[in-house]
């Protein structure tokens, strides 16, 4: 019994810790964030498992972890209200080449970071060039080129 | 269009939500700072908010009184000047029921368990105070009453909040 219980609360004070340490450490997962995440993981197996490392007992926490993430990505799909909430919304970060500043900054995000993905996904080189940039729910930043941006991309992917 | 107005193209934005899901990653920031400081001064175990000393006559006990399960934590008594041979150390069934002893300094000349708990007898020092101390770990979470007692003079009372 104990072992589901731990898993449930092991599950969601993790996604509360993770979720609320912002999207923009899921989109851009570092090397040193990559081995935080690995502490994470490590820290949480050793209070779930404590002194049992039974198969039995690892199996109850494998299925009470696999039945909790179903659980929410049905609740993610079906209850839009509660799907925004649980998965985030995409935010415009850069609206025809202006930046919305104030979103960027709550966001914890910078001109460059933007700069960055445009570089990136696009080859853009300045800001007038993205129509739109989208800090979108996963993390990551997707870029809308200017339409002339947009056919330079197409003629320089062409060549 | 201002800032904080949602736009429904290209994607369908919900900037209300989005802000009060903003203010609400900041609070938690704020909440996990808490936790850490209130780690830092020991309520979580470990530090001088959980350290503890009560006396009762001869019997002085030192002890955490913020503990986790599974993690093993020091129970010091001293017993100011024995004059007889022997002084015992009683401690109360809860503690028997709810601590694994780990370790004993020093070694009791012998121990018993029984309704009455976890009784050690140590042989007095030839001069000075008797100090013990007692390494056990938490079996299970709570808060546990105890008293511990000492032979010839001293009870004294504590309790200790086990975390999960």
């Amino acid at each position: 019994m104990d072992s589901v219980i731990k898993s449930v609360i092991v599950y969601f004070v993790l996604w509360l810790v993770i979720r609320m340490s912002g999207r923009r450490t899921l989109g851009q997962l570092t090397v040193f964030d990559f081995i935080l995440f690995l502490i994470i993981g490590g820290a949480a197996q050793r209070s779930l498992m404590a002194q049992d490392y039974s198969l039995t007992h690892a199996f109850l926490v494998i299925a009470t972890f696999v039945l909790i993430d179903i659980a929410v990505s049905l609740v993610e799909g079906n209850v839009p209200g509660l799907g925004k909430i649980l998965k985030g919304v995409p935010t415009i970060v850069v609206e025809n080449g202006r930046v919305l500043s104030g979103r960027l900054r709550r966001a914890r995000l910078s001109e460059d970071n933007v700069l960055e993905a445009a570089r990136r996904l696009h080859g853009l080189e300045t800001m007038d060039e993205i129509k739109f940039a989208i800090f979108e729910a996963s993390g990551e930043i997707s870029i809308i080129p200017q339409p002339k941006a947009a056919a330079h991309d197409e003629l320089s992917r062409g060549t | 269009m201002r800032e904080q107005d949602s736009r429904s193209y290209p994607v369908r934005e919900d900037m209300r939500l989005q802000y009060a899901l903003w203010a609400w990653e900041r609070a938690t920031w704020v909440a996990l700072a808490l936790i850490v400081l209130l780690a830092l001064s020991g309520l979580f175990a470990h530090g001088p908010l959980s350290r503890r000393t009560v006396k009762d006559a001869a019997l002085s006990l030192t002890y955490e009184r913020f503990q986790r399960v599974t993690s093993v934590a020091r129970l010091t008594a001293t017993i100011a000047g024995p004059a007889a041979d022997e002084v015992s150390l009683r401690l109360n069934p809860s503690f028997v029921d709810n601590f694994q002893v780990g370790d004993i300094e020093p070694r009791p000349s012998s121990s018993s368990a029984g309704p009455f708990g976890l009784e050690l007898v140590f042989r007095a020092p030839t001069e000075g105070d008797l100090a013990v101390v007692i390494w056990a770990t938490p079996r299970s979470f709570g808060l546990f009453d105890l008293t511990a007692t000492a032979d010839p003079a001293g009870q004294v009372a504590f309790s200790i909040l086990v975390y999960p």
